[in-house]
């Protein structure tokens, strides 16, 4: 008997709106995911440079405080749960059923609604910023009594939780059950390309935190509106077990957001240099004892709320282990790189970008896991550079790397290279000129989420408003190059870069709108 | 996802029609009972610190997770293979009671697809008219229409012996 393939027919793309309404197709709801992502990352962005307008000189030039506080609570928010999160799935959704020749995710339906819970939830969030009161202005962590104290935004930001949260958890799911139930013949666990094994470690972190934020701003609602005390000391409760359930949740998150950067990584660097992944296997178990460290080490984040000294240590020396395992992957990564045959394509600069950049916010982060030098840097704008330099550097770097490594992919065409390089060096520099100097400024003891600073921090924050303008309005860049490849270009083939590792890069560029009728045989 | 091995001339051919299957039933057990007790565990930390309306946003989740795998698992324990030799053709249709088994004359074997509305998902019954038996129940919709396809390939293969005219077929 002969083996035949029958997929000669029947391929029609469904059109108009109700193809993205109801689609269950695992190629739309990425897209889907990818723009929503990208607009988020455009309104968060919007707000980041009010910010910095205001922060370019001491006083109060443009907002009022209250606003300045709602825009750094929204922004953050947006950004982590808005852009960061959604972007990933988005990229969950479009690869992983080819990574692993899966014909579609196990829940189709349940992976239209996932989506379609965001948009509302999003739209939540924008309009609390116009509800008597104003939005939320307590900081993205919602610490009461602030939060507890906040108008009716705060309501709308609790409900916004609820339903991201409830997206995040069904996303995951499918995810878990897909990567589980829907790999090929031959397709072992220890097969699979390393962004499947980094978003299913990331679907287990994500099951285990979000029910405890879910909890957290639960008992926030009840507080504020049914008459708990759960974080009010005058009813007997105590705020500082909402940092400690937020923190249970918020720290693991970290992760939640740079673990599948890391996979992208780990798919693009091999491909540029033309060899294969070093250590892959420790590379596995290195995200897996990252994930398991996430869940010990939440109260880094409040060691000036007065712990005893044995929790102190506790979790500085286990907040440091977690330098064992990101350095095994750093150095995973340089030994692929070395002796290879470099390229330097813009998905690759990007990809070395991460790398680099995301070490000086590991390393930064080591400094602050030390407890006395950690009083010192609390609350400071050093925290505000280290987090921008694991978040942006690492998680949106990771993410853009992978924009540009399957774009042709996806849209059947190749990008703009001269683009998508004046993207990459506008972004870094500006990156940079943002965030570098915020080092020095919380150094010299400037707090951050303040709207007006003593005199003697005016220079830096003059630098820092420079640079987010040009990183800001260099992401435009990006909108132009992505419309450019959806319209047309030079045709990718299916294999786009050479000789990349995947199946993926085995259907042709655009894959079908359904990608494997028969199954792939994984040797 | 469906495998079609065919011989050249169309008359024999085997269709098997199943999901992808990486993890086996007791391996699934394990993974929703570590997530179970990792969520106890957790649970206990949590409520002892008085958090106790935590916990039940993990219970729920752990529902959905188990149902996720439930509906998953049931999905690739079904199978349904699609036998012809000649003018036999032979449909078996494994679910979780047993087996279901249809032996059909092939000249007489039509395929429907129907749905009951635009945006609810179709169903696939081969068959001759009065004798049909819904396959591919699992399968994704493109799935099931490219095994529609998939199946009407080699039975015109025979068709053109004894051709089956085109008012015969059900129309939906």
């Amino acid at each position: 008997m002969t083996s035949t393939v029958a997929d000669h027919h029947h391929d029609e793309v469904p059109k108009g709106i109700s193809r993205w309404l109801f689609t269950t197709n695992h190629k739309d709801i990425g897209t889907l995911y990818l723009w929503f992502a990208f607009i988020m990352f455009l309104v968060g962005g919007a707000m980041s440079l009010i910010i910095r307008t205001e922060l370019f000189q001491p006083g109060l030039q443009v907002v009022d405080p209250h606003f300045f506080n709602q825009m750094t609570t929204v922004h953050a928010l947006v950004m982590v749960f808005g852009a960061v999160m959604p972007g990933f799935v988005g990229f969950a959704n479009w690869m992983i059923p080819m990574m692993i020749g899966a014909p579609d995710m196990a829940l189709p339906r349940l992976n239209n609604w996932s989506f379609w819970l965001l948009p509302p939830a999003a739209l939540l969030l924008i309009i609390s910023l116009f509800v008597p009161g104003g939005g939320p202005a307590a900081g993205w962590t919602l610490y009461p009594p602030l939060s507890s104290q906040g108008g009716m935004g705060v309501d709308f930001t609790i409900f916004t939780v609820h339903l991201l949260g409830m997206s995040s958890i069904l996303g995951s799911i499918n995810i878990i059950a897909t990567i589980l139930n829907m790999r090929a013949p031959g397709m072992t666990l220890m097969k699979m390309p390393l962004f499947v094994w980094t978003w299913l470690i990331t679907a287990f972190l994500l099951l285990a935190a979000i029910p405890v934020f879910a909890g957290a701003v639960t008992m926030l609602l009840t507080d504020r509106h049914f008459g708990t005390a759960f974080f009010d000391p005058a009813g007997g409760g105590d705020p500082v077990l909402f940092q400690h359930i937020f923190w249970f949740f918020g720290h693991p998150e970290v992760y939640i957001l740079i673990l599948p950067a890391f996979g992208i990584i780990s798919q693009v660097i091999p491909t540029f240099s033309r060899k294969p992944l070093f250590g892959y296997t420790s590379m596995v178990f290195a995200s897996v004892a990252i994930a398991f460290l996430s869940f010990i080490v939440w109260a880094h984040h409040m060691y000036t709320v007065g712990m005893p000294l044995s929790g102190e240590l506790f979790f500085m020396y286990a907040t440091m282990l977690i330098a064992i395992p990101t350095g095994v992957k750093i150095f995973n990564w340089l030994a692929t790189m070395w002796r290879g045959s470099m390229t330097f394509e813009t998905p690759m600069l990007y990809a070395i970008a991460c790398v680099a950049l995301f070490t000086v916010g590991g390393l930064t982060g080591l400094t602050m896991s030390i407890t006395p030098a950690d009083f010192q840097y609390h609350d400071t704008y050093y925290i505000v550079a280290h987090f921008h330099y694991t978040i942006f550097a690492g998680s949106v770097l990771g993410m853009l790397a992978g924009v540009y490594y399957w774009l042709p992919k996806w849209t059947g065409h190749m990008y703009d290279e001269t683009l998508g390089k004046w993207h990459f060096w506008l972004t870094v520099i500006g990156f940079n000129i943002t965030f570098f100097p915020q080092h020095f400024l919380g150094l010299a003891g400037m707090p951050r989420r303040i709207p007006d600073y003593a005199l003697q921090f005016a220079d830096f924050n003059q630098v820092s408003t420079i640079g987010a303008f040009i990183m800001g309005f260099a992401q435009l860049i990006l909108l132009v190059v992505v419309v450019k490849a959806i319209r047309g270009g030079k045709e990718a083939s299916s294999e786009v870069w050479e000789n990349p590792e995947g199946l993926e890069w085995t259907v042709p560029s655009p894959p079908p709108y359904h990608t494997f009728a028969t199954p792939p045989q994984v040797r | 996802m469906t495998l079609l091995d065919a011989t050249s001339d169309g008359r024999d051919f085997r269709l098997l029609v199943r999901l992808n299957y990486s993890l086996t039933l007791v391996a699934a057990y394990r993974v929703v009972g570590l997530c179970c007790a990792v969520g106890l565990v957790t649970a206990v930390g949590i409520v002892t610190a008085g958090a106790w309306p935590a916990p039940p946003f993990g219970g729920l989740e752990l529902v959905v997770l188990g149902s996720a795998f439930y509906v998953a698992q049931r999905c690739t324990r079904v199978l349904d293979w699609r036998v012809a030799q000649g003018e036999r053709l032979m449909v078996t249709k494994r679910i979780e009671a047993g087996q279901k088994y249809r032996r059909l004359y092939r000249h007489w074997a039509q395929v429907r697809l129907s749905s009951r509305h635009r945006w609810y998902p179709s169903q696939l019954w081969p068959g001759p008219h009065g004798r049909f038996i819904e396959i591919g129940a699992e399968l994704t919709e493109h799935d099931r229409i490219r095994t529609e396809g998939q199946f009407e390939l080699p039975l015109a293969a025979l068709g053109g012996l004894i051709a089956i005219p085109n008012r015969y077929k059900i129309q939906n």
